[in-house]
């Protein structure tokens, strides 16, 4: 979300300077955003299917591009029903990614818990706040708190790597002491 | 509200690291009773290796004694029969060394298997009864069949040699070995005899379980019947494990 942000950043100002409805370059660069927003929530999705489940990603990607299709259609789909498109996108995907990492968990026998679970796991936790609270007074006016969820969930993120890091290198050091 | 977001976000993901963790010490509970379960089938199978090893060791010593003994005419048949033990205790060690176990059909004649009977007999000083009138197949290494045989005739000689005048009856017909021998409480063999552990001779309880999974890796099947103050222990072949096994062999 972090890197798609800063690719959005200067396509929504170009957009600000163009009269509604889009055409042309425009209309072009107002896809591209959609587009963007919805990787959000599909790439963590087929995240999700690749590091808890035994299947390929394809589905979410279909789903991505199904999605994204629906919204090409301006005329209908733009405002307040693309807001509501966005949201039960949101919803739709953080069900599927729960039902992955619950099938991940409960019926991969071979599924080992490392990192990119925890990871994925903590992102799927905020985005139970994100949808429970902001989301839910509003999807656009509420933005800064969705902001600062990902702030906090970045920082937690980043002292589980620390975390998990400084738990790692003693063991490695544990069997180099052992081999010398 | 910054607050009220705050301490949701918080909580969601101090449980969503909650969730990892408990599948993590879930994770590493199923690893370790994996790795135990892992130790204890080791720990079985080498304790059944050492008790076949003791069998093989107790016949060389056996033979070597009985060697001073003999005439020079009977001196073939017993170097015969140490080499035979010998050979079986090098192939055990072999499997317990998780070495490839060597081309077998050495050990696995029905002479080889008669001869080490014999030893054992002659040792313990009961008389044996040999009769052939048939093949018995098998699959597999010689060394598994010879491990059948070689606990069946050692527990029999063993029971045997506690009754006045016990002998013991080993019967080659088609398709199955009869091993039979007199015991002293016939009622106490039931079907756990097979279970590890379980003896009602003051054995270890180890060859009769050793037998039956040697006999299951060979296409035989084993069983006994009581009768008359008598055990009989029928070794058979299981045609569907023989026929899908490929090539036979003939050895017994």
């Amino acid at each position: 979300m972090v890197v798609v942000d800063w690719i959005r950043f200067p396509l929504v100002e170009m957009l600000h300077r163009f009269p509604r409805p889009f055409s042309g370059y425009a209309r072009a660069a107002y896809h591209l955003d959609g587009l963007l927003v919805f990787s959000w929530y599909f790439l963590f999705l087929a995240s999700c299917i690749h590091y808890f489940t035994p299947r390929r990603p394809w589905v979410a990607f279909s789903a991505w591009a199904v999605a994204w299709a629906i919204t090409l259609n301006q005329a209908v789909v733009s405002g307040e029903v693309l807001g509501w498109i966005y949201r039960l996108v949101s919803l739709g995907c953080l069900v599927a990614s729960w039902g992955c990492i619950a099938w991940g968990i409960l019926r991969v026998a071979k599924l080992r818990p490392g990192l990119a679970h925890l990871v994925l796991i903590l992102y799927a936790s905020a985005d139970v706040v994100i949808n429970l609270i902001p989301y839910a007074r509003g999807f656009s006016s509420q933005w800064p708190f969705v902001r600062f969820v990902n702030v906090l969930l970045l920082v937690t993120c980043v002292a589980a790597h620390v975390i998990w890091l400084r738990r790692r290198v003693p063991a490695v050091q544990d069997v180099q002491d052992q081999a010398a | 509200m910054i607050w009220e977001i705050l301490i949701f976000t918080l909580f969601a993901l101090l449980l969503g690291a909650l969730v990892w963790w408990m599948w993590q010490q879930r994770e590493l509970a199923r690893r370790q009773s994996e790795t135990t379960a892992e130790l204890a089938a080791l720990g079985k199978g080498i304790r059944a290796l050492a008790h076949d090893l003791r069998l093989n060791l107790e016949m060389i010593v056996a033979t070597t004694q009985r060697a001073r003994l003999t005439t020079p005419g009977e001196l073939p048949e017993v170097l015969g029969g140490l080499e035979q033990a010998a050979r079986g205790a090098v192939e055990l060690v072999r499997t317990l060394g998780g070495e490839p176990q060597a081309e077998a059909a050495q050990v696995a004649s029905a002479e080889g298997v008669v001869r080490l009977g014999v030893i054992l007999l002659r040792s313990a000083g009961v008389p044996l009864e040999l009769h052939t009138t048939g093949t018995l197949r098998f699959l597999g290494p010689d060394s598994d069949a010879l491990r059948v045989v070689q606990n069946l005739l050692s527990n029999a000689v063993r029971e045997a040699a506690w009754i006045a005048g016990g002998h013991v009856r080993i019967e080659i017909g088609d398709g199955r070995l009869l091993i039979s021998n007199p015991v002293r409480d016939p009622a106490l063999l039931d079907d756990r005899i097979y279970q590890e552990g379980v003896s009602y001779a003051g054995s270890a309880g180890v060859g009769l379980s050793t037998a039956t999974q040697a006999a299951a890796r060979v296409g035989w099947s084993l069983r006994h019947e009581v009768r008359d103050g008598e055990v009989c222990f029928f070794v058979e072949e299981r045609a569907e494990a023989l026929e899908s096994g490929g090539a036979l062999r003939n050895a017994l």
